[in-house]
């Protein structure tokens, strides 16, 4: 659904507070694409490889310019497309995924990310998910979601999760890995996590899956 | 009678190839998370990302042959060099063609070849299984080429002289003038290989390199390779610059299908990215100076070098530090096997790995006894 002034909501929040599994539903309810960013960070480094966050600045700058994004599809089923080419499963790779974060802490990169997502974002009716995206890409977004839980709540949600998945997590362990995530997002000096100031706030603590999404829903349909 | 008595007493003279421990043995017998490689002189940023998207898109096209004497990366090369396609000669790295020239050169039982000690092991290799004599004259006290020496060891039946130049694993690197000086003295039969596998990390090619001077000589062929400078060892793909009816007979006998596609199209993607040759070179000069200042304050004795890596050596027994700094995940050349057993060689890392390099070895001074 691409439009003059594209449809933009953006779901910020910290770990665990059910972000994607929410921005993937939205998108699909409200036929618009879901904007994957990590996802773009990983395409990055698959595109880069290994050892490319030692290239000098100047390089890494001429080898990201030669970087492309688009976003197609709506719902379940927008995909990225890096340079002509859809992004494969190979960037869920762990290894992949710790390329990601050596990048991540580049300005360079996270920059021209951010200018990347913008263009995007200029074009095509989307919601996306992320810890900045309200506030720093896309500050003039229609819609703007700030999900909060407790701690407690949130690694008892990822605790489930990893059950479902065949797993033997332990909580306190979980619990303790969050609450340094958290410590780490709320005091970075660069993006904190926080939300913005036209945010709607949604304490999802006490709420199921299905009343969250029927709120939100409610707000981008009045 | 068994069919293995009539295996050829050459090969069988040969030892079997021992590789040392990979990545993932030594984080296991060390249990280590991370481990840094500083030990065969690769590219310190991997690959251009650029030559790998290139390779990616080439990957459909595998199931063809690649073109013969892969005439579009030698006319790329050549207009590289502002040579002639004629003098160019691509390879399964350089290896291949040192395999290829001691075969078209030398023959078997007759010829000899001369090589500095120590030298790259594939030179005599080859020489030997091909049955040529190889004379061995070691190296200058300061690492320099014995150049009068071999002279004196070289005679009508010296087909080949190899040099590498930057050399391996000192670093050191011949004048240009100096190994021309030196190919005019050899006997007209006689042809002079220069192994140019590091030339690029040179403070000035032109100042080591004959290329620019190649039209005028007559005996002198210059080895490169893609594995050094432009991050493809894996690939497998070098050249030659060769005199024309060199070049002629080499094809003859090469294997024609010996450079892969994807290597074909690897090697012409990193002509034209400048950046990533940039780059590496900006890398490995600035870590150079980087590391050859910390080993020295750490009272390393320390080689100068035109290469990718430094040759050094440390206050305490080499072993020892080899064996410390591998326990500590990281790894570099002991030479033993070049007859350095005081020595050790690292490789030219990125910025994080010189640093936890140079940090390790601190630490591994100050435990075993020195400052």
């Amino acid at each position: 659904m691409d439009r003059v002034n594209p449809l933009l909501v953006t779901i910020d929040g910290p770990a665990g507070s059910g972000k994607t599994t929410l921005a993937k539903r939205l998108a699909q309810n409200l036929d618009i694409a879901y904007l994957d960013t990590g996802a773009m960070f990983r395409g990055i480094a698959l595109y880069l490889g290994e050892n490319s966050w030692n290239f000098p600045l100047d390089t890494l700058k001429t080898y990201l310019s030669n970087i492309k994004f688009e976003l197609s599809g709506t719902g379940s089923d927008s995909g990225l497309i890096m340079n002509s080419i859809p992004l494969s499963t190979k960037i869920r790779s762990e290894e992949v995924g710790i390329w990601a974060s050596h990048l991540g802490q580049i300005t360079t990169v996270r920059k021209y990310l951010k200018k990347l997502q913008q263009e995007i974002g200029n074009q095509t009716s989307l919601v996306t998910e992320g810890r900045d995206m309200g506030t720093v890409i896309f500050p003039h977004a229609d819609y703007k979601f700030y999900l909060d839980a407790g701690p407690e709540e949130r690694a008892k949600r990822r605790w489930e999760q990893l059950i479902e998945s065949g797993h033997n997590p332990d909580y306190r362990e979980i619990l303790s890995k969050l609450r340094q995530r958290d410590e780490q997002d709320i005091n970075r000096a660069e993006a904190p996590l926080k939300p913005a100031q036209d945010a709607i706030v949604i304490d999802t603590t006490h709420l199921e899956k299905e009343q969250v999404f029927s709120q939100m829903l409610q707000y981008v349909k009045q | 009678m068994n069919p293995s008595t009539t295996v050829r007493q050459e090969v069988k003279d040969f030892k079997p190839y021992t590789p040392g421990l990979t990545i993932e043995e030594i984080k296991q017998k060390y249990n280590l998370s991370n481990v840094i490689k500083l030990a065969s002189n690769e590219n310190p940023l991997g690959m251009s990302p650029i030559v790998k998207e290139e390779i990616q898109k080439n990957i459909p096209y595998c199931f063809r042959y690649p073109a013969v004497g892969n005439p579009e990366l030698t006319s790329a090369l050549a207009s590289h060099h502002g040579i002639s396609s004629c003098n160019i000669v691509t390879s399964n790295g350089s290896d291949e063609l040192i395999d290829l020239l001691i075969r078209v050169k030398g023959t078997p039982f007759q010829n000899n070849i001369v090589v500095c000690d120590p030298s790259f092991s594939i030179y005599r290799m080859q020489a030997r299984i091909n049955s040529l004599e190889v004379r061995k004259v070691p190296l200058n006290e300061d690492f320099s080429f014995p150049f009068a020496k071999m002279l004196q060891e070289i005679d009508q039946q010296t087909s080949l002289v190899f040099l590498t130049n930057p050399d391996n694993p000192s670093g050191y690197a011949a004048s240009r003038d100096s190994i021309l000086e030196f190919a005019d003295k050899l006997p007209s039969n006689c042809l002079l290989i220069i192994d140019e596998a590091y030339i690029d990390f040179s403070e000035q090619e032109e100042d080591f390199s004959p290329l620019a001077k190649f039209s005028q000589t007559r005996n002198i062929a210059i080895l490169r390779t893609f594995s050094k400078m432009f991050g493809l060892a894996g690939l497998r793909l070098g050249y030659g610059i060769v005199p024309d009816w060199l070049s002629d007979y080499i094809l003859r006998i090469k294997l024609p299908f010996s450079v892969n596609i994807l290597a074909e199209q690897a090697g012409l993607a990193s002509l034209k990215d400048r950046e990533f040759y940039r780059s590496t070179r900006e890398t490995v000069i600035e870590g150079k100076k980087y590391l050859a200042s910390g080993l020295e304050e750490l009272g390393c004795e320390v080689l100068p070098s035109q290469s990718n890596f430094i040759l050094f050596r440390p206050p305490i027994d080499a072993r020892k530090t080899f064996e410390q700094l591998l326990s500590r995940g990281i790894i570099i050349r002991p030479l033993e096997s070049y007859n350095l057993p005081q020595h050790l060689r690292v490789s030219i890392g990125n910025a994080n790995e010189n640093n936890t390099f140079i940090k390790n070895l601190e630490q591994v001074f100050r435990e075993h006894g020195s400052s």
